[in-house]
């Protein structure tokens, strides 16, 4: 096997999140957004 | 109280908890302000205030007891034999009660770097003195009649069952408080950083912070009334578990998904990872980019996930390899026998290190003779390994020359002051820029210093990738008397005032450290996983 995971290439901080499963900083973003 | 410094305020305040001390802090926040503008006519600086509210936020915190000051000066005094350093000289005699004004000095003064960074004041100089006594006088009146209720305290006190229970206090301190907020928008235009999720949850988990490098976990965990093995759980979350999960399990229950199993695809560990949602789309098989912070025996996430529906198990080594080979300071924290296997290696560099120059520290005058003296060391290392070796690593990394490629930073290029190179023995080579500056600087022991000399010693302090370990060593040789000098630091013991200069502004070396070095993965090995 030697071609990279798909998706890997673009994972880090600047990539597009897919969840925010971390409920407090969630909740503080929205209410940053509110 | 103006509406719009009223709406201020009221931003800064935790939603939903109210104390009944609380109504009047915008108030004396206010009259403080007007004080504070009347004391501040004659000074070298007038313009620079502390905003008003935070001198109220911090009174609140001294007189309800909340724990965010106490954290901070039990620290110093755990460390530094002082609760104030700098302000109040190490004593056993030393009790400071209620708004002392030499409290209000050193928040003022630690402060001070976000209001004004382009100013360097002395901790004893006579404006800020004044100042400090003035607002002790009005908050000792004011609060005198306040009852002890506080919303802040309220919400601190709420149960602490669930990691994100923690976190949502984490947020709070580390991105609303007095002690904090200052610091976090700081960093935001030292970076240019926006205040996305990943940076503000960069920030609360791993920053350290000018107050003698605690950072937000460490004062929430001095402020909470935890067991001690809650805080120290608490104080570890600066490594969080950045890496890959493939989805084991998913335990449901009256309708939600309770939690997950899922097993890091690069330490090969399980982790039960808290859920409690009715909108969980992590299924068996799947893979999860993000970071896990412990609580109480279980995982939370922390931050921003990616998903990886398709991930085969055949690819997994590679993202094994590449999580040791490109984030392996991060892949250390939970891969101890690679991190020892570093941390060796890194000490066979060092040995070899003053094997050929003769010391730990090495002095170049500029990038070009850095660069040929760094690469003819290599090659020698190299030249005593076998020659299969040698050619199998050179065809594995694409390399022309029996040596490892080198890549300096782009500040080095044309750099001709003086480049100092020390080998600390955990950490690996780290290189000084200026050193003909601050070699200057060193030997004249603090007696007129040009503004160069002062840059060149203050860069060396506040650069993130020396270690105290370096200052030390040039300390030992030279004296710290200059270290001092250049941020004007005339009224504390010498010793003291390097000591807290290495807190203050290198508090990550205090952490646990991993070295800069990473392992190779073996493309045969790295397939075999």
């Amino acid at each position: 096997m030697k071609s990279k995971p798909k998706g890997t290439e673009r994972r880090g901080r600047k990539a597009p999140a897919d969840f925010v499963f971390d409920k407090a900083l969630a909740r503080v973003d929205q209410e940053s957004l509110a | 109280m103006s509406g719009s410094a009223k709406q201020v305020f009221q931003s800064l305040r935790v939603p939903g908890f109210t104390g009944r001390g609380d109504k009047y802090l915008g108030e004396i926040a206010q009259e403080l302000g007007r004080v504070l503008r009347k004391t501040q006519n004659r000074f070298a600086f007038p313009s620079c205030r502390l905003p008003e509210a935070a001198w109220g936020e911090w009174a609140e915190d001294i007189h309800n007891d909340i724990g965010l000051w106490r954290t901070v000066e039990a620290h110093q005094q755990r460390c530094l034999g002082t609760p104030l350093p700098l302000v109040v000289n190490p004593d056993p005699e030393v009790e400071l009660r209620g708004f002392d004004p030499r409290r209000l000095q050193f928040l003022l003064w630690t402060l001070w770097p976000c209001l004004k960074p382009e100013v360097i004041i002395s901790p004893a100089h006579e404006d800020l003195i004044r100042l400090a006594e003035a607002a002790s006088r009005l908050l000792t009146d004011r609060f005198a009649r306040l009852p002890q209720d506080s919303g802040v305290q309220r919400f601190l006190a709420t149960p602490n069952e669930y990691g994100w229970d923690i976190k949502r206090k984490l947020l709070w301190i580390g991105i609303n408080s007095y002690l904090f907020r200052f610091f976090f928008f700081h960093d935001l235009d030292d970076h240019q950083g926006e205040p996305d999720i990943a940076t503000k949850d960069d920030f609360v988990c791993q920053h350290c912070t000018e107050w003698s490098g605690l950072g937000v976990i460490d004062v929430l965990a001095g402020t909470l009334d935890l067991p001690e093995g809650d805080r120290a759980t608490l104080r570890s979350w600066y490594e969080r578990h950045w890496s890959f999960f493939r989805v084991l399990t998913r335990h449901e229950e009256a309708g939600e998904v309770k939690y997950i199993t899922a097993l890091n695809l690069v330490n090969r560990h399980p982790y039960v990872i808290r859920m409690d949602t009715n909108q969980c789309p992590f299924t068996p098989g799947m893979v999860i980019y993000g970071a896990l912070t412990p609580w109480r025996g279980e995982w939370y996430w922390s931050g921003e996930q990616r998903l990886f529906e398709d991930m085969t198990e055949a690819e997994e080594s590679i993202v094994r390899k590449e999580m040791l080979e490109r984030s392996s300071s991060i892949a250390y924290r939970y891969c101890p026998a690679e991190a020892a296997k570093a941390l060796e290696f890194t000490r066979e560099n060092h040995a070899k290190f003053v094997a050929y120059y003769g010391g730990d520290l090495t002095v170049f005058p500029d990038d070009l003779t850095l660069a040929a003296a760094e690469q003819k060391r290599m090659q020698a290392g190299w030249q005593e390994r076998d020659a299969e070796s040698i050619a199998r690593v050179m065809r594995e990394q694409g390399l022309k020359h029996p040596r490892p490629r080198m890549a300096f930073p782009p500040e080095f290029l044309k750099h001709n002051q003086g480049i100092a190179a020390f080998s600390n023995p955990d950490e690996g080579v780290e290189n000084l820029l200026h050193f003909n500056q601050v070699l200057s600087a060193l030997r004249k022991q603090c007696a007129g210093l040009t503004e160069e000399e002062s840059d060149a010693l203050r860069n060396a302090m506040m650069a993130e990738a020396i270690s105290p370990a370096f200052v030390r060593r040039l300390a030992g040789e030279h004296g710290a008397e200059s270290f001092a000098e250049a941020f004007l630091i005339r009224n504390a013991p010498v010793e003291l005032a390097l000591e807290f200069l290495l807190r203050r502004h290198k508090g990550h070396f205090y952490r646990k450290r991993y070295p800069s070095l990473s392992l190779v993965q073996d493309e045969k090995q790295a397939e075999r996983d």
